[in-house]
């Protein structure tokens, strides 16, 4: 008995949560998961080794802070038999300390029994297995194919070209400009101010200069590039203007007007795959997912995570199966039931 | 909709300029004027978080801009509740709320304030139920702030009858925040789960939500087992609502992480 009033008593949950309250702190300001060598720049040789040792770089699954949860769930066991004498007197308090212990519990169940994992994803392809996080394959019971994947935008990508003159006003060295049009790759671009009008002749979204001259290396857009022409213009020379770069290169008609190109990405409305589930061969069900809506299947909740603007065949799907998800939830029902129930009693 | 918002302002404003007044020329009305045109500006607030709304498409609660002006209405919603609800002995507290709402708004026009389309992870319900039960706690949070602050500030003597209605104010205000903060919590849990598959991740943001959380609940346990009342409960909601706001704003510009874009 004096064992459990020692484990139930407020000093011990003093003594904890100030205890929780240093390893959240110290997990909440040191940057966790990082590489050895990144806490070593930061603290230098000897302060990122002892970051190591005292697994400060990953405090929240280090030894030292579940030994300090496991006390945390002994004082509110120990606090809710003591309490179970007084439940008709305080049932607030009650079950304010079950639903935390309950969500204790649903901790510990996640730490032994939780799958989770990404599955990446190239459109057509069929999968049986995927990657967890320690980069093990592990199975799943059934197949997944990606039928297909698609970005959507609020809006879609748009080219612009500025047109700049030299300030003819002495003493000012900068550029005025004239002029601002949005520009479609393959169409003339037709300016209404002294500029020239320009054919836009091909856009390359990550340009580079390969063995037959200019290429583009992928669809990705980090060094997003448009060939122009002056129309008109008895040089007819294709000339390159670069997002990234907007002063090199560049083109010039007759008459000293600059052209500068800017590039404006899209912004993505959503990204969702359409995946079919396969058992003994054949296909028991189509999803459309996407960020915020999984589909499930066996237990097993398929995420959709994230995609690579490189390649549009490809999906990167996060896979999950958590036991622990039922008595979290159940913890936080009655933590709030319990918390409503103490502090209802007080407010009047 | 912008009009809405600077009548707000002016209103606030008018607020603290009715107490001046009022004290200045000894009247009697000093705290009724104030009261209404806190409740006026209120309305302005709600004018304008509803026009938002409609413009949008969708709860505007999206960006840093859009929860602090939301987090100021649930603020001064929260005072004029207590308000309704405690007779009169809080009216002196009126002028002091429209304080920390005009500083606040003036805080907020810095920001952007665009409306701007929703990212992929914030295209959800839970949106509006998570982000307006933690600004809404915030708020709650804030007004045990104040008047702690104000409680701090009284004499013992001469004004009794204030700390009496003052104390009972800090405390229930740190009850009903407290509560939200636990929902909102409990909420952010649900939506990540069925957004990536993972109810907690120790991303910044819910670290620091989970100090300030236990913080809340040692202050709580200290005020009903250790008797810790009036002046040192204060003391713990002052410091208590530092770790409210760096969690609110301080994790957005130090850390990054899955709350990048609030």
């Amino acid at each position: 008995m004096k064992l459990i009033n020692n484990l139930a008593s407020v000093r011990f949950f003093f003594i904890l949560s100030a205890l929780m309250l240093g390893a959240f702190l110290l997990g909440g300001v040191i940057p966790q998961g990082e590489a050895a060598e990144n806490y070593k720049e930061m603290f230098g040789r000897i302060g990122g080794a002892w970051v190591i040792n005292l697994r400060l770089n990953n405090v929240f699954s280090s030894r030292w802070f579940l030994l300090i949860l496991a006390g945390g769930f002994l004082n509110m066991l120990a606090c809710t038999v003591k309490q179970w004498k007084v439940l008709k007197l305080r049932p607030g308090v009650f079950l304010s300390h079950l639903g935390v212990m309950l969500m204790f519990v649903g901790g510990a169940v996640h730490g032994v029994f939780a799958v989770k994992g990404v599955l990446a994803m190239e459109a057509g392809q069929v999968y049986g297995e995927f990657s967890g996080y320690d980069g093990a394959p592990a199975p799943l019971p059934f197949q997944v194919q990606l039928k297909d994947f698609k970005v959507h935008y609020w809006d879609q990508e748009k080219h612009i070209v500025h047109a700049l003159k030299k300030c003819d006003e002495p003493g000012h060295s900068g550029e005025d400009l004239l002029e601002s049009v949005e520009v479609v790759p393959g169409k003339d671009a037709h300016f209404a101010s002294a500029a020239a009008d320009l054919a836009i002749v091909k856009f390359y979204p990550n340009f580079s200069i390969g063995n037959s001259g200019p290429m583009t290396v992928d669809e990705s857009r980090q060094n997003p590039a448009l060939e122009i022409k002056v129309v008109g213009a008895k040089a007819a020379k294709p000339s390159y203007l670069f997002a990234n770069h907007q002063d090199f290169h560049g083109a010039q008609d007759n008459s000293g007007i600059r052209y500068v190109y800017e590039y404006n990405p899209g912004r993505i409305k959503q990204f969702e795959s359409r995946l079919a589930f396969i058992e003994d061969g054949a296909e028991k069900f189509e999803k459309l997912i996407n960020v915020n809506s999984p589909a499930k299947y066996k237990g097993y909740r398929l995420y959709q995570s994230g995609y690579d603007p490189k390649n549009p065949n490809f999906s990167s799907i996060q896979v999950s199966k958590d036991p622990s998800v039922a008595f979290i939830y159940a913890g936080f029902a009655v933590l709030m039931t319990g918390l409503t129930m103490a502090f209802w009693k007080e407010m009047k | 909709m912008e009009i809405s918002l600077k009548a707000s302002f002016v209103l606030y404003g008018a607020a603290m300029a009715a107490t001046l007044l009022g004290f200045l020329f000894n009247k009697a009305w000093k705290f009724r004027y104030s009261i209404l045109a806190l409740f006026a500006a209120w309305l302005c607030g709600t004018y304008h978080i509803a026009a938002r709304w409609y413009l949008a498409g969708r709860a505007p609660l999206s960006n840093q801009y859009e929860s602090l002006i939301f987090l100021i209405w649930a603020f001064v919603g929260a005072y004029l509740l207590f308000r309704h609800f405690s007779g009169r002995e809080l009216d002196w507290l009126a002028p002091w709320t429209a304080v920390v709402a005009v500083l606040s708004m003036g805080g907020a026009s810095f920001l952007p304030s665009d409306i701007s389309p929703l990212v992929p992870a914030l295209q959800s319900n839970w949106l509006l139920i998570h982000v307006s039960t933690v600004m809404t706690g915030y708020g709650a949070l804030l007004l045990s702030f104040l008047g702690a602050a104000v409680f701090s500030f009284l004499g013992r003597e001469e004004h009794a009858d204030k700390r009496k209605g003052l104390e009972s104010l800090v405390y229930r205000s740190c009850l009903v925040g407290f509560w939200l903060l636990t929902l909102g919590i409990i909420t952010g849990a649900v939506w990540a789960n069925s957004a990536w598959g993972s109810y907690w991740s120790w991303d910044p943001k819910e670290t620091w939500s989970l100090i300030t959380w236990l913080y809340y609940a040692v202050a709580i346990h200290l005020r009903r087992t250790r008797g810790w009342k009036e002046k040192k409960f204060a003391g713990l909601m002052l410091w208590g609502f530092i770790l409210v706001m760096f969690t609110y704003f301080g994790v957005n510009y130090l850390m990054s992480g899955l709350h990048s874009y609030g």
